[in-house]
This record gives C-alpha cells, structure tokens and sequence, in this order.
C-alpha cells in the first residue's frame, strides 16, 4: 500500500481521534500534518511498517501527550464555551447532541490517562495485543485495565450525568 | 467448569480467548444462569459505552481531505555547503574591519600650528589648578595677551 493510499484511508481516522483525545481545534491539523510526516518520512527511509493503523494510532497519542498540558488547559476553555447556551443559535436537537458530547469527553478527561487512551483504542476496535502496542503496556493487563476503565468510566457518568449510563 | 469472574467474561465477549476455551464458555453459560446474567450485563455494558463513545465520532462524515503537504528534504550535502559559505563570509567581513582599524590615515603634522602651553614659574600645576591659583594667559605669536584668566575648578 503507498503513502497516498494510507494518507486517504486514515487522515479522517486521525481526526477522530484528535477530537477523542480533546486536542485543541488550532492544533489538530498541525498534529495530524506531523504524524503523517513521520510515516512519509519512514516510507523514504523504507523502513518496514506491519500494521500502520495501529503505527499512526501510537504515533497519535505520543505526539498528544507531549502536549497533554496543554490538551487539559484548552479543556477547561471549550467547557466554558460549551455551557454557554445563551450563545447558541442552533436548535434544542442540535444542543443536546453538543451538550453530549461535551459531557462525554469531559467525562473522559476526569478518567487517568491510562485509563482513558485503553478505553479509546478499545472503542477504535483494537484487538488486545494492538492496544498493548500502541499503549505501551502488557498485553495480559489489557483485559483488566478495560474492565477497570468501564467501571470508571460508568461510575463518573452515574455520578454526574446519571440518565447517560443505566 | 467453575463459573467466570467479570474480567474472564470480558475476554470472552471480546473475543480474545482460544477457540477450545471458547466452547468450554459456550457451553457453560447454556447451564449457568449466573454466568448467562454476567455475559449479559457485561454485553449491555459494552454497547452503551460504545454508543456513548459514538458521539465523538464527528470525523466519520468529513468528505474534504486536504492535500498532503509533502516536506522538504533535509540534504545534508547542501547545508554544510551553506555552512561553510556563510562561515568564509563572515571571515572575511570581520578581516575587513580589523584591517580598517589598523590603517591610520597619515596626516601631516609640518603646516599644524603648535599652542604651547609654558608654566611660568616652577610650581605643580595641578596643586594650582585645585586650588584656583592658576593663572592663564594666552599671547599670540607676537607675545600680545589675547585672553587671561584665573582657573576655576569646579
């Protein structure tokens, strides 16, 4: 498969994960832009890449957590923006679903990081062994730590947002 | 069998035990109404986290990928040429300046006429000078006083 190919196949995968991982809207594509030269960058070195997915996922969330300072900061300023419904112009619908997602990535950002990225890698349809990989961890803990991380997850949304999770 | 615990069902609903196993599972659960209760619950767990996570999936619909800006390539060859341009550039314009410095212009001294400062009496002149003693008169080439005063220190 050639650079291009996999450019098309993931760019929208990438930006989905972006908006998981509550990367700032001004530094997505900047993001994204880096973790694709990095890969065109190994396809001119033609170093050899089993499964880019699972590569540009780790890529993704190494480059995200060297700015995770950064990625909580500008949460605490889309929250704000969130809950200002008075701004809104869109209809009741078409707040409930942002209101949502608002309390979902919120939701997200209250887990450990750990926690949070298994969580997202699992959800993206990773097989335990990949999300060991990109996570970096042991793969006989994946289980555990996603048990864990659905426990945590339920326990914050029941506590905060209870009508979500039953 | 002995029944499952909530981790061994997760393995099993995700698909991540060998198929021996498996069927060991799937013919538990047929006759363990708490293990059925576990593997349903834990489904249910697993869809409504899925269907939550579902709401951050904006990406799926976007149609408009941009173009791939392709980088420059670093070559190396070309920034140590570049180096060494500007590191002989940079000699020679700091030659330029130490030469400039060095190169007095020569002046000559012959038509330049001399003031001649003369003490007229064998006194230090600088002892006079802080105490407001010291007379100066100025005389032209005829010994006519053009200008005469006390100094002033201040």
């Amino acid at each position: 498969m050639g650079f291009e190919e996999i450019y098309k196949l993931y760019y929208n995968e990438m930006k989905r994960f972006t908006f998981q991982l509550n990367v700032n809207e001004n530094e997505k594509d900047d993001l994204i832009q880096d973790v694709f030269v990095k890969l065109y960058n190994e396809f001119q070195k033609k170093n050899k890449i089993d499964n880019y997915r699972a590569w540009l996922y780790k890529s993704m969330l190494n480059k995200a957590r060297t700015i995770h300072k950064t990625i909580k900061l500008h949460t605490e300023i889309d929250k704000e923006i969130f809950l200002s419904k008075n701004n809104y112009t869109d209809s009741d619908k078409e707040f409930d679903e942002k209101e949502r997602k608002k309390i979902v990535l919120d939701t997200l950002n209250q887990m450990p990081e750990k926690d949070k990225e298994i969580l997202l890698l699992y959800y993206d349809g990773f097989s335990y062994s990949e999300i060991a990989e990109i996570a970096e961890i042991n793969s006989n803990s994946v289980g555990k730590t996603i048990v864990r991380a659905i426990q945590k997850f339920k326990n914050v949304l029941k506590t905060q947002y209870h009508e979500m999770f039953e | 069998m002995k029944c499952l615990n909530r981790y061994e069902m997760q393995l099993y609903i995700d698909n991540e035990l060998s198929l021996e196993k498996k069927n060991e599972i799937n013919y538990h659960i047929q006759n363990c109404k708490i293990c059925l209760d576990l593997f349903n619950e834990a489904n249910k767990e697993k869809q409504t986290l899925f269907n939550i996570l579902s709401c951050c999936d904006d990406a799926k619909t976007e149609t408009n990928i941009p173009h791939f800006i392709v980088p420059k390539r670093k070559n190396k060859i070309y920034t140590l040429r570049v180096l060494k341009i500007a590191a002989s550039v940079a000699l020679i314009v700091s030659l330029y300046f130490v030469f400039q410095k060095k190169e007095q212009p020569n002046i000559n001294t012959d038509n330049i006429p001399i003031s001649v400062i003369e003490s007229i009496d064998n006194s230090d002149p600088n002892k006079k000078w802080h105490n407001n003693q010291m007379e100066i008169v100025i005389t032209d080439e005829n010994g006519n006083i053009v200008e005469s005063f006390i100094s002033k220190n201040n």
